[in-house]
Protein backbone atom coordinates (compact mmCIF):
# COMPACT_ATOMS: atom_id res chain seq x y z
CA UNK A 1 0.00 0.00 0.00
CA UNK A 2 1.32 3.40 -1.00
CA UNK A 3 1.47 5.95 1.82
CA UNK A 4 1.17 9.66 1.20
CA UNK A 5 2.17 10.62 4.73
CA UNK A 6 3.84 8.63 7.46
CA UNK A 7 4.82 10.31 10.73
CA UNK A 8 6.90 8.58 13.39
CA UNK A 9 7.32 9.94 16.91
CA UNK A 10 6.91 13.63 16.10
CA UNK A 11 7.47 15.87 19.10
CA UNK A 12 7.27 19.62 19.31
CA UNK A 13 7.52 22.00 22.24
CA UNK A 14 6.93 25.73 22.44
CA UNK A 15 9.24 26.85 25.24
CA UNK A 16 8.38 24.41 28.04
CA UNK A 17 4.97 23.49 26.68
CA UNK A 18 5.10 20.11 24.89
CA UNK A 19 2.46 20.28 22.16
CA UNK A 20 3.24 17.05 20.33
CA UNK A 21 4.32 14.01 22.26
CA UNK A 22 5.44 11.38 19.76
CA UNK A 23 2.78 11.56 17.06
CA UNK A 24 2.72 8.52 14.78
CA UNK A 25 0.24 8.45 11.92
CA UNK A 26 -0.24 6.86 8.51
CA UNK A 27 -2.22 8.26 5.60
CA UNK A 28 -2.68 5.98 2.62
CA UNK A 29 -3.13 7.16 -0.95
CA UNK A 30 -6.81 7.78 -1.60
CA UNK A 31 -7.73 8.17 2.08
CA UNK A 32 -9.98 10.89 3.38
CA UNK A 33 -8.27 11.03 6.75
CA UNK A 34 -10.37 12.61 9.47
CA UNK A 35 -8.09 14.17 12.04
CA UNK A 36 -10.03 14.38 15.27
CA UNK A 37 -9.01 15.98 18.52
CA UNK A 38 -9.99 18.52 21.13
CA UNK A 39 -8.78 22.16 21.04
CA UNK A 40 -5.05 22.25 21.72
CA UNK A 41 -4.63 18.52 21.08
CA UNK A 42 -1.95 19.20 18.44
CA UNK A 43 -3.87 18.81 15.17
CA UNK A 44 -2.78 22.13 13.69
CA UNK A 45 0.78 21.64 14.93
CA UNK A 46 1.01 18.34 13.04
CA UNK A 47 -0.37 20.06 9.94
CA UNK A 48 2.10 22.93 10.28
CA UNK A 49 4.96 20.45 10.59
CA UNK A 50 3.93 18.58 7.47
CA UNK A 51 3.51 21.85 5.56
CA UNK A 52 7.02 22.98 6.55
CA UNK A 53 5.89 25.98 8.58
CA UNK A 54 7.52 24.73 11.78
CA UNK A 55 10.31 22.30 12.60
CA UNK A 56 9.99 19.14 14.71
CA UNK A 57 12.11 18.74 17.84
CA UNK A 58 12.25 14.96 17.43
CA UNK A 59 10.83 12.31 15.15
CA UNK A 60 10.39 12.40 11.42
CA UNK A 61 7.81 12.16 8.69
CA UNK A 62 7.83 11.14 5.07
CA UNK A 63 5.67 12.84 2.47
CA UNK A 64 5.21 10.87 -0.76
CA UNK A 65 8.12 8.74 0.44
CA UNK A 66 10.44 11.74 0.88
CA UNK A 67 11.84 12.33 4.36
CA UNK A 68 10.88 15.63 5.99
CA UNK A 69 14.52 16.60 6.58
CA UNK A 70 15.60 15.79 3.02
CA UNK A 71 16.28 18.67 0.59
CA UNK A 72 13.81 16.96 -1.80
CA UNK A 73 10.94 17.57 0.60
CA UNK A 74 10.17 20.80 -1.27
CA UNK A 75 9.37 18.85 -4.44
CA UNK A 76 7.08 16.60 -2.38
CA UNK A 77 5.38 19.66 -0.87
CA UNK A 78 4.70 20.99 -4.35
CA UNK A 79 2.24 18.06 -4.63
CA UNK A 80 0.32 19.32 -1.59
CA UNK A 81 -2.41 21.94 -1.27
CA UNK A 82 -3.34 23.19 2.17
CA UNK A 83 -5.37 25.52 4.29
CA UNK A 84 -3.77 25.90 7.69
CA UNK A 85 -6.07 27.42 10.34
CA UNK A 86 -7.38 30.30 8.21
CA UNK A 87 -7.32 30.64 4.42
CA UNK A 88 -4.12 32.36 3.27
CA UNK A 89 -5.51 35.03 1.00
CA UNK A 90 -4.61 38.60 0.10
CA UNK A 91 -7.31 40.63 1.82
CA UNK A 92 -6.70 43.71 -0.33
CA UNK A 93 -7.23 41.82 -3.59
CA UNK A 94 -10.26 40.44 -5.42
CA UNK A 95 -10.94 36.71 -5.79
CA UNK A 96 -9.60 36.82 -9.35
CA UNK A 97 -6.41 38.62 -8.31
CA UNK A 98 -5.90 36.20 -5.41
CA UNK A 99 -6.06 33.24 -7.77
CA UNK A 100 -3.78 34.96 -10.26
CA UNK A 101 -1.25 35.55 -7.48
CA UNK A 102 -1.33 31.87 -6.58
CA UNK A 103 -0.93 31.01 -10.27
CA UNK A 104 2.06 33.32 -10.36
CA UNK A 105 3.66 31.53 -7.36
CA UNK A 106 3.03 28.16 -8.98
CA UNK A 107 4.12 29.33 -12.45
CA UNK A 108 0.70 28.61 -14.00
CA UNK A 109 0.03 30.70 -17.10
CA UNK A 110 -3.47 29.45 -17.97
CA UNK A 111 -6.07 31.97 -16.75
CA UNK A 112 -8.93 29.61 -17.61
CA UNK A 113 -7.75 27.37 -14.80
CA UNK A 114 -8.48 30.13 -12.28
CA UNK A 115 -12.03 30.42 -13.64
CA UNK A 116 -12.58 26.67 -13.51
CA UNK A 117 -11.27 26.43 -9.96
CA UNK A 118 -13.42 29.32 -8.79
CA UNK A 119 -16.44 27.60 -10.35
CA UNK A 120 -15.53 24.33 -8.60
CA UNK A 121 -15.90 25.98 -5.18
CA UNK A 122 -19.11 27.78 -6.14
CA UNK A 123 -17.65 31.27 -6.38
CA UNK A 124 -17.77 31.79 -10.15
CA UNK A 125 -19.97 34.88 -9.67
CA UNK A 126 -16.98 36.58 -8.08
CA UNK A 127 -14.78 36.23 -11.18
CA UNK A 128 -15.57 39.69 -12.51
CA UNK A 129 -16.18 41.22 -9.08
CA UNK A 130 -13.78 43.86 -7.82
CA UNK A 131 -14.82 43.19 -4.20
CA UNK A 132 -11.79 42.65 -1.97
CA UNK A 133 -11.38 39.35 -0.12
CA UNK A 134 -11.31 41.37 3.12
CA UNK A 135 -15.00 42.16 2.50
CA UNK A 136 -15.95 38.51 1.91
CA UNK A 137 -17.87 36.47 4.46
CA UNK A 138 -15.90 33.83 6.38
CA UNK A 139 -17.44 31.10 4.26
CA UNK A 140 -16.49 32.84 0.99
CA UNK A 141 -12.92 33.25 2.22
CA UNK A 142 -12.86 29.57 3.14
CA UNK A 143 -13.98 28.60 -0.34
CA UNK A 144 -11.50 30.96 -1.96
CA UNK A 145 -8.76 29.40 0.20
CA UNK A 146 -9.82 25.94 -0.98
CA UNK A 147 -9.78 27.18 -4.59
CA UNK A 148 -6.22 28.44 -4.10
CA UNK A 149 -5.22 25.10 -2.59
CA UNK A 150 -6.69 23.32 -5.61
CA UNK A 151 -4.91 25.44 -8.24
CA UNK A 152 -1.70 23.44 -8.30
CA UNK A 153 -3.63 20.20 -8.94
CA UNK A 154 -2.38 18.69 -5.67
CA UNK A 155 -2.43 14.96 -5.00
CA UNK A 156 -2.79 15.54 -1.28
CA UNK A 157 -4.97 18.27 0.24
CA UNK A 158 -4.74 19.29 3.88
CA UNK A 159 -7.75 21.17 5.23
CA UNK A 160 -7.62 22.49 8.76
CA UNK A 161 -11.19 23.02 10.00
CA UNK A 162 -12.59 23.56 6.48
CA UNK A 163 -16.20 23.80 7.63
CA UNK A 164 -15.51 26.79 9.90
CA UNK A 165 -17.76 29.69 9.07
CA UNK A 166 -19.66 27.89 6.32
CA UNK A 167 -23.44 28.00 6.17
CA UNK A 168 -25.32 24.67 5.89
CA UNK A 169 -25.45 24.93 2.09
CA UNK A 170 -21.74 25.73 2.01
CA UNK A 171 -20.94 22.73 4.21
CA UNK A 172 -22.83 20.45 1.82
CA UNK A 173 -21.05 21.97 -1.20
CA UNK A 174 -17.59 21.56 0.33
CA UNK A 175 -18.41 18.03 1.46
CA UNK A 176 -19.54 17.11 -2.05
CA UNK A 177 -16.46 18.77 -3.51
CA UNK A 178 -14.18 16.72 -1.22
CA UNK A 179 -15.98 13.49 -2.10
CA UNK A 180 -15.94 14.29 -5.83
CA UNK A 181 -12.23 15.16 -5.87
CA UNK A 182 -11.43 12.01 -3.91
CA UNK A 183 -13.58 9.82 -6.14
CA UNK A 184 -12.81 11.33 -9.55
CA UNK A 185 -9.22 12.53 -9.16
CA UNK A 186 -8.05 10.17 -6.44
CA UNK A 187 -6.93 13.09 -4.27
CA UNK A 188 -5.97 12.15 -0.72
CA UNK A 189 -7.33 14.40 2.03
CA UNK A 190 -6.28 15.16 5.58
CA UNK A 191 -9.18 16.99 7.21
CA UNK A 192 -9.10 18.21 10.77
CA UNK A 193 -12.44 19.14 12.20
CA UNK A 194 -14.34 19.64 15.41
CA UNK A 195 -17.59 18.81 13.67
CA UNK A 196 -17.27 15.05 14.05
CA UNK A 197 -20.67 14.24 12.64
CA UNK A 198 -19.74 16.19 9.51
CA UNK A 199 -16.40 14.43 9.31
CA UNK A 200 -18.18 11.09 9.60
CA UNK A 201 -19.93 11.84 6.29
CA UNK A 202 -16.68 11.99 4.33
CA UNK A 203 -13.84 10.28 6.23
CA UNK A 204 -12.65 6.83 5.20
CA UNK A 205 -10.11 6.70 8.01
CA UNK A 206 -9.66 8.51 11.31
CA UNK A 207 -6.75 9.57 13.45
CA UNK A 208 -7.79 10.44 16.97
CA UNK A 209 -5.35 12.75 18.73
CA UNK A 210 -5.39 13.90 22.33
CA UNK A 211 -2.77 15.79 24.34
CA UNK A 212 -0.24 15.59 21.53
CA UNK A 213 -0.50 11.85 21.02
CA UNK A 214 -2.39 9.76 18.47
CA UNK A 215 -4.70 7.53 20.53
CA UNK A 216 -5.96 5.47 17.64
CA UNK A 217 -6.04 5.19 13.88
CA UNK A 218 -9.15 3.46 12.67
CA UNK A 219 -10.95 2.94 9.35
CA UNK A 220 -14.53 4.08 8.89
CA UNK A 221 -15.62 0.40 8.63
CA UNK A 222 -13.88 -0.49 11.88
CA UNK A 223 -15.42 2.52 13.56
CA UNK A 224 -18.83 1.48 12.31
CA UNK A 225 -18.32 -1.88 13.95
CA UNK A 226 -17.11 -0.53 17.27
CA UNK A 227 -19.86 2.06 17.47
CA UNK A 228 -22.31 -0.35 19.13
CA UNK A 229 -25.96 -0.81 18.29
CA UNK A 230 -28.21 -0.93 21.31
CA UNK A 231 -31.75 -2.26 21.22
CA UNK A 232 -34.05 -1.41 24.11
CA UNK A 233 -37.00 -3.80 24.45
CA UNK A 234 -39.84 -3.31 26.90
CA UNK A 235 -42.25 -6.10 27.75
CA UNK A 236 -45.06 -6.87 30.15
CA UNK A 237 -42.61 -9.07 32.10
CA UNK A 238 -39.14 -7.60 31.85
CA UNK A 239 -37.46 -10.24 34.04
CA UNK A 240 -38.71 -13.07 31.87
CA UNK A 241 -37.68 -11.06 28.83
CA UNK A 242 -34.16 -10.58 30.24
CA UNK A 243 -33.64 -14.27 30.96
CA UNK A 244 -34.87 -15.19 27.49
CA UNK A 245 -32.58 -12.59 25.87
CA UNK A 246 -29.60 -13.83 27.94
CA UNK A 247 -30.20 -17.27 26.50
CA UNK A 248 -30.46 -15.89 22.96
CA UNK A 249 -27.71 -13.18 22.90
CA UNK A 250 -25.42 -14.04 25.82
CA UNK A 251 -25.33 -12.52 29.32
CA UNK A 252 -22.67 -9.91 28.51
CA UNK A 253 -24.86 -8.27 25.87
CA UNK A 254 -27.91 -7.87 28.10
CA UNK A 255 -28.56 -5.19 30.74
CA UNK A 256 -31.76 -4.67 32.68
CA UNK A 257 -32.66 -1.03 33.22
CA UNK A 258 -35.70 0.76 34.62
CA UNK A 259 -36.92 1.47 31.11
CA UNK A 260 -36.60 -2.10 29.84
CA UNK A 261 -33.97 -4.57 28.72
CA UNK A 262 -30.97 -3.39 26.66
CA UNK A 263 -29.23 -5.63 24.13
CA UNK A 264 -25.87 -4.38 22.85
CA UNK A 265 -24.48 -5.27 19.43
CA UNK A 266 -26.02 -6.24 16.10
CA UNK A 267 -28.97 -8.52 16.65
CA UNK A 268 -31.38 -10.23 14.32
CA UNK A 269 -34.60 -8.61 15.50
CA UNK A 270 -36.86 -10.92 13.48
CA UNK A 271 -35.35 -14.00 15.07
CA UNK A 272 -35.35 -12.53 18.61
CA UNK A 273 -38.92 -11.24 18.39
CA UNK A 274 -40.06 -14.62 17.05
CA UNK A 275 -38.43 -16.45 19.96
CA UNK A 276 -39.78 -14.00 22.58
CA UNK A 277 -43.33 -14.10 21.26
CA UNK A 278 -43.14 -17.87 21.05
CA UNK A 279 -42.22 -17.85 24.78
CA UNK A 280 -45.45 -16.01 25.52
CA UNK A 281 -43.84 -12.70 26.48
CA UNK A 282 -45.70 -9.64 25.22
CA UNK A 283 -43.49 -6.86 23.79
CA UNK A 284 -44.81 -3.35 24.53
CA UNK A 285 -42.03 -1.13 23.05
CA UNK A 286 -38.83 -1.38 20.99
CA UNK A 287 -36.18 1.32 20.46
CA UNK A 288 -32.86 0.99 18.64
CA UNK A 289 -29.86 3.26 19.24
CA UNK A 290 -26.53 3.62 17.43
CA UNK A 291 -23.62 5.28 19.22
CA UNK A 292 -21.94 7.96 17.12
CA UNK A 293 -18.32 8.85 16.36
CA UNK A 294 -18.71 11.54 19.03
CA UNK A 295 -19.60 8.92 21.63
CA UNK A 296 -16.68 6.79 20.54
CA UNK A 297 -14.30 9.76 20.59
CA UNK A 298 -15.43 10.75 24.08
CA UNK A 299 -15.04 7.19 25.32
CA UNK A 300 -11.51 7.14 23.94
CA UNK A 301 -10.33 10.47 25.35
CA UNK A 302 -12.19 9.92 28.60
CA UNK A 303 -14.47 12.90 28.15
CA UNK A 304 -17.71 11.01 28.68
CA UNK A 305 -19.36 7.66 28.92
CA UNK A 306 -19.34 5.44 25.88
CA UNK A 307 -22.93 4.60 25.09
CA UNK B 1 12.77 32.48 -7.86
CA UNK B 2 11.47 34.34 -10.92
CA UNK B 3 7.86 33.34 -10.18
CA UNK B 4 8.12 34.48 -6.58
CA UNK B 5 9.81 37.75 -7.54
CA UNK B 6 7.04 38.54 -10.04
CA UNK B 7 4.38 37.62 -7.46
CA UNK B 8 5.92 39.84 -4.78
CA UNK B 9 6.37 42.68 -7.23
CA UNK B 10 2.70 42.43 -8.29
CA UNK B 11 1.68 42.30 -4.64
CA UNK B 12 3.53 45.54 -3.89
CA UNK B 13 2.25 47.30 -7.01
CA UNK B 14 -1.36 46.33 -6.23
CA UNK B 15 -1.13 47.60 -2.66
CA UNK B 16 -2.67 50.99 -1.84
CA UNK B 17 0.45 51.89 0.12
CA UNK B 18 2.45 51.77 -3.11
CA UNK B 19 0.06 54.30 -4.62
CA UNK B 20 0.52 56.50 -1.55
CA UNK B 21 4.32 56.20 -1.89
CA UNK B 22 4.11 57.12 -5.59
CA UNK B 23 1.91 60.16 -4.84
CA UNK B 24 4.29 61.24 -2.07
CA UNK B 25 7.21 60.88 -4.48
CA UNK B 26 5.55 63.44 -6.76
CA UNK B 27 4.35 65.75 -3.99
CA UNK B 28 7.71 65.91 -2.19
CA UNK B 29 9.49 66.45 -5.51
CA UNK B 30 7.33 69.52 -6.18
CA UNK B 31 7.13 70.90 -2.65
CA UNK B 32 10.83 70.91 -1.77
CA UNK B 33 12.09 73.13 -4.61
CA UNK B 34 8.97 75.30 -4.39
CA UNK B 35 9.33 75.86 -0.64
CA UNK B 36 13.01 76.69 -1.04
CA UNK B 37 12.20 79.19 -3.79
CA UNK B 38 9.42 80.83 -1.76
CA UNK B 39 11.56 80.92 1.38
CA UNK B 40 14.59 82.41 -0.38
CA UNK B 41 12.47 85.01 -2.17
CA UNK B 42 10.61 85.97 0.99
CA UNK B 43 13.80 86.36 2.98
CA UNK B 44 15.57 88.05 0.03
CA UNK B 45 18.45 85.60 0.34
CA UNK B 46 18.71 84.72 -3.35
CA UNK B 47 21.75 86.91 -4.03
CA UNK B 48 23.39 86.00 -0.75
CA UNK B 49 23.00 82.25 -1.35
CA UNK B 50 23.71 82.44 -5.07
CA UNK B 51 25.54 79.27 -5.99
CA UNK B 52 24.90 77.57 -2.66
CA UNK B 53 21.36 76.47 -3.40
CA UNK B 54 21.17 74.66 -6.72
CA UNK B 55 19.32 71.87 -8.47
CA UNK B 56 22.25 69.48 -8.00
CA UNK B 57 22.15 69.71 -4.20
CA UNK B 58 18.37 69.31 -4.23
CA UNK B 59 18.65 66.30 -6.51
CA UNK B 60 21.09 64.50 -4.19
CA UNK B 61 19.22 65.75 -1.12
CA UNK B 62 16.14 63.90 -2.45
CA UNK B 63 17.93 60.61 -1.81
CA UNK B 64 18.63 61.28 1.90
CA UNK B 65 17.32 58.26 3.84
CA UNK B 66 16.37 60.31 6.90
CA UNK B 67 14.28 62.89 5.01
CA UNK B 68 10.87 63.01 3.31
CA UNK B 69 10.40 60.09 0.93
CA UNK B 70 13.67 58.50 2.02
CA UNK B 71 12.16 58.05 5.47
CA UNK B 72 8.54 57.30 4.54
CA UNK B 73 9.05 54.85 1.69
CA UNK B 74 11.06 52.15 3.50
CA UNK B 75 8.36 52.18 6.18
CA UNK B 76 5.57 51.78 3.61
CA UNK B 77 7.45 49.00 1.86
CA UNK B 78 8.17 47.23 5.16
CA UNK B 79 4.43 47.29 5.94
CA UNK B 80 3.72 45.63 2.58
CA UNK B 81 6.36 42.96 3.30
CA UNK B 82 4.83 42.38 6.76
CA UNK B 83 1.41 41.86 5.16
CA UNK B 84 2.71 38.65 3.58
CA UNK B 85 3.00 37.32 7.13
CA UNK B 86 -0.06 38.96 8.69
CA UNK B 87 -2.31 37.69 5.84
CA UNK B 88 -0.60 34.30 6.09
CA UNK B 89 0.09 34.31 2.35
CA UNK B 90 3.74 33.40 2.96
CA UNK B 91 2.37 29.95 3.85
CA UNK B 92 1.19 29.49 0.25
CA UNK B 93 4.79 29.93 -0.89
CA UNK B 94 6.23 27.46 1.64
CA UNK B 95 3.52 24.87 1.02
CA UNK B 96 4.02 25.13 -2.73
CA UNK B 97 7.61 24.03 -2.18
CA UNK B 98 9.57 27.30 -2.29
CA UNK B 99 12.62 27.45 -0.05
CA UNK B 100 12.73 30.03 2.70
CA UNK B 101 15.97 31.41 1.29
CA UNK B 102 14.27 32.10 -2.03
CA UNK B 103 11.26 33.63 -0.26
CA UNK B 104 13.55 35.99 1.68
CA UNK B 105 15.51 36.93 -1.45
CA UNK B 106 12.30 37.54 -3.35
CA UNK B 107 11.06 39.89 -0.60
CA UNK B 108 14.39 41.71 -0.76
CA UNK B 109 14.56 42.00 -4.54
CA UNK B 110 10.96 43.13 -4.95
CA UNK B 111 11.29 45.72 -2.15
CA UNK B 112 14.62 46.92 -3.54
CA UNK B 113 13.27 47.20 -7.10
CA UNK B 114 10.28 49.28 -6.02
CA UNK B 115 12.35 51.44 -3.67
CA UNK B 116 15.07 52.14 -6.24
CA UNK B 117 12.61 52.97 -9.03
CA UNK B 118 10.49 55.25 -6.82
CA UNK B 119 13.52 57.01 -5.31
CA UNK B 120 14.98 57.52 -8.78
CA UNK B 121 11.67 58.88 -10.08
CA UNK B 122 11.38 61.13 -7.01
CA UNK B 123 14.93 62.45 -7.42
CA UNK B 124 14.52 63.04 -11.17
CA UNK B 125 11.23 64.87 -10.58
CA UNK B 126 12.91 66.93 -7.87
CA UNK B 127 15.68 67.77 -10.35
CA UNK B 128 13.15 68.72 -13.02
CA UNK B 129 11.18 71.01 -10.67
CA UNK B 130 14.40 72.45 -9.16
CA UNK B 131 15.67 73.39 -12.61
CA UNK B 132 12.57 75.58 -12.98
CA UNK B 133 13.82 77.77 -10.10
CA UNK B 134 17.57 77.17 -9.74
CA UNK B 135 20.53 76.40 -12.00
CA UNK B 136 21.95 72.85 -11.92
CA UNK B 137 25.23 74.20 -10.52
CA UNK B 138 27.18 77.48 -10.61
CA UNK B 139 29.69 76.02 -13.08
CA UNK B 140 28.94 74.96 -16.65
CA UNK B 141 27.56 71.41 -16.96
CA UNK B 142 30.12 69.20 -18.74
CA UNK B 143 30.35 65.55 -19.82
CA UNK B 144 32.48 64.88 -16.76
CA UNK B 145 29.59 66.21 -14.60
CA UNK B 146 27.29 63.81 -16.43
CA UNK B 147 29.61 60.89 -15.66
CA UNK B 148 29.77 62.01 -12.03
CA UNK B 149 25.95 62.17 -11.93
CA UNK B 150 25.56 58.65 -13.30
CA UNK B 151 28.16 57.24 -10.90
CA UNK B 152 26.48 59.03 -8.00
CA UNK B 153 23.12 57.53 -9.03
CA UNK B 154 24.70 54.08 -8.98
CA UNK B 155 25.98 54.72 -5.44
CA UNK B 156 22.56 55.97 -4.32
CA UNK B 157 20.96 52.82 -5.72
CA UNK B 158 23.44 50.69 -3.77
CA UNK B 159 22.54 52.64 -0.63
CA UNK B 160 18.85 51.89 -1.26
CA UNK B 161 19.65 48.23 -1.85
CA UNK B 162 21.19 48.25 1.65
CA UNK B 163 18.08 49.96 3.06
CA UNK B 164 15.88 47.38 1.31
CA UNK B 165 18.00 44.63 2.87
CA UNK B 166 17.53 46.17 6.34
CA UNK B 167 13.78 46.58 5.77
CA UNK B 168 13.43 42.96 4.56
CA UNK B 169 15.46 41.71 7.52
CA UNK B 170 13.34 43.59 10.07
CA UNK B 171 10.00 42.86 8.39
CA UNK B 172 10.66 39.16 7.77
CA UNK B 173 11.94 38.44 11.24
CA UNK B 174 9.57 40.65 13.26
CA UNK B 175 6.54 39.82 11.04
CA UNK B 176 4.80 42.63 12.90
CA UNK B 177 4.00 45.99 11.29
CA UNK B 178 4.18 47.98 14.55
CA UNK B 179 7.54 46.57 15.61
CA UNK B 180 8.84 46.97 12.08
CA UNK B 181 7.89 50.67 11.90
CA UNK B 182 9.32 51.38 15.35
CA UNK B 183 12.60 49.59 14.65
CA UNK B 184 13.10 51.28 11.31
CA UNK B 185 12.28 54.73 12.72
CA UNK B 186 14.68 54.16 15.63
CA UNK B 187 17.41 53.02 13.25
CA UNK B 188 16.82 55.83 10.79
CA UNK B 189 16.62 58.62 13.39
CA UNK B 190 19.47 57.14 15.41
CA UNK B 191 21.86 56.94 12.46
CA UNK B 192 20.78 60.35 11.12
CA UNK B 193 21.39 61.98 14.52
CA UNK B 194 24.74 60.21 14.93
CA UNK B 195 25.62 61.33 11.39
CA UNK B 196 24.74 64.96 12.18
CA UNK B 197 26.75 64.90 15.42
CA UNK B 198 29.84 63.51 13.69
CA UNK B 199 29.50 65.91 10.76
CA UNK B 200 29.32 68.86 13.16
CA UNK B 201 32.29 67.49 15.11
CA UNK B 202 34.23 67.09 11.85
CA UNK B 203 33.66 70.76 10.99
CA UNK B 204 35.32 71.85 14.23
CA UNK B 205 38.29 69.46 14.07
CA UNK B 206 41.71 70.27 12.65
CA UNK B 207 41.99 68.44 9.33
CA UNK B 208 45.54 67.32 10.14
CA UNK B 209 44.56 65.68 13.44
CA UNK B 210 44.14 61.90 13.72
CA UNK B 211 40.64 62.45 15.18
CA UNK B 212 39.54 64.10 11.95
CA UNK B 213 40.43 60.96 9.99
CA UNK B 214 38.42 58.79 12.39
CA UNK B 215 35.40 61.12 12.30
CA UNK B 216 35.62 61.32 8.51
CA UNK B 217 35.71 57.51 8.27
CA UNK B 218 32.70 57.09 10.61
CA UNK B 219 30.81 59.74 8.63
CA UNK B 220 31.57 58.01 5.37
CA UNK B 221 30.38 54.64 6.72
CA UNK B 222 27.04 56.08 7.80
CA UNK B 223 25.04 55.79 4.59
CA UNK B 224 22.01 57.35 6.24
CA UNK B 225 23.74 60.71 5.82
CA UNK B 226 25.53 59.80 2.56
CA UNK B 227 27.85 62.79 2.97
CA UNK B 228 30.23 61.70 0.23
CA UNK B 229 27.69 61.04 -2.52
CA UNK B 230 27.05 63.97 -4.85
CA UNK B 231 28.89 66.50 -2.70
CA UNK B 232 31.87 67.07 -5.04
CA UNK B 233 32.77 66.89 -8.70
CA UNK B 234 34.81 63.66 -8.80
CA UNK B 235 35.32 60.57 -6.65
CA UNK B 236 38.71 59.41 -5.40
CA UNK B 237 39.40 55.68 -4.93
CA UNK B 238 39.15 56.29 -1.15
CA UNK B 239 35.73 57.93 -1.61
CA UNK B 240 34.45 54.94 -3.60
CA UNK B 241 35.75 52.51 -0.97
CA UNK B 242 34.16 54.50 1.86
CA UNK B 243 30.86 54.88 0.00
CA UNK B 244 30.54 51.21 -0.95
CA UNK B 245 31.97 49.52 2.14
CA UNK B 246 29.09 49.84 4.59
CA UNK B 247 26.16 49.34 2.14
CA UNK B 248 27.74 46.21 0.69
CA UNK B 249 28.53 44.83 4.15
CA UNK B 250 24.98 45.69 5.23
CA UNK B 251 23.46 43.90 2.21
CA UNK B 252 25.65 40.82 2.67
CA UNK B 253 25.10 40.70 6.45
CA UNK B 254 21.33 41.30 6.31
CA UNK B 255 20.80 38.70 3.60
CA UNK B 256 23.06 36.02 5.10
CA UNK B 257 21.79 36.46 8.66
CA UNK B 258 18.20 37.02 7.51
CA UNK B 259 18.08 33.83 5.43
CA UNK B 260 19.76 31.85 8.22
CA UNK B 261 17.33 33.05 10.91
CA UNK B 262 14.25 32.88 8.69
CA UNK B 263 15.05 29.29 7.71
CA UNK B 264 15.04 28.26 11.38
CA UNK B 265 11.99 30.29 12.37
CA UNK B 266 8.63 28.70 13.13
CA UNK B 267 5.75 30.32 11.26
CA UNK B 268 2.12 30.39 12.31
Amino acid sequence: MEYVLVAEGLTKSYQKNRVLNGVTMHIKKGDIYGFVGENGSGKTTVIRLVCGLIHADEGEFTLFGVKGNSPDIRQARARVGAIVEAPSIYMNLSAQDNLKMQCSILGIKDEEKCKETLAKVGLFDLWESKKHAGDFSLGMRQRLGIAMALLGEPEFIILDEPMNGLDPAGIVEIRELILRLNRESGITFLISSHILTELALVATRYGIISKGKILQEITAEQLEQVCKHTTMIKATDNEALASRLCALCGEDAVTVTEGGVCVEGDVNLNQIFGEIIASGIQITAVNTYHSSIEDYYLSLVGGGKHA
Amino acid sequence: MRNLYITDLKRILKDKLFLIAAILAGVFALINPLLNKILFSALELEDFLDGMMNAKSMFFGAFLPGDNLGLVMPILISIIVCKDFSHGTVRNKIISGKSRGVIFLSHFLSSASVMCVLMLAHALLTLAFSLCFFPYQSEKFTMSDFGYLLLSLLFEMIVYLAIAAIVTFIATLSKNMGICILLYLALSFGLSIIGSVFMTAGAFLDKSSSWFGIVEFINALNFFTSSLIGSGVTYTAKDVLYILLSPILTIAGSLALGIHLFSRKDLK
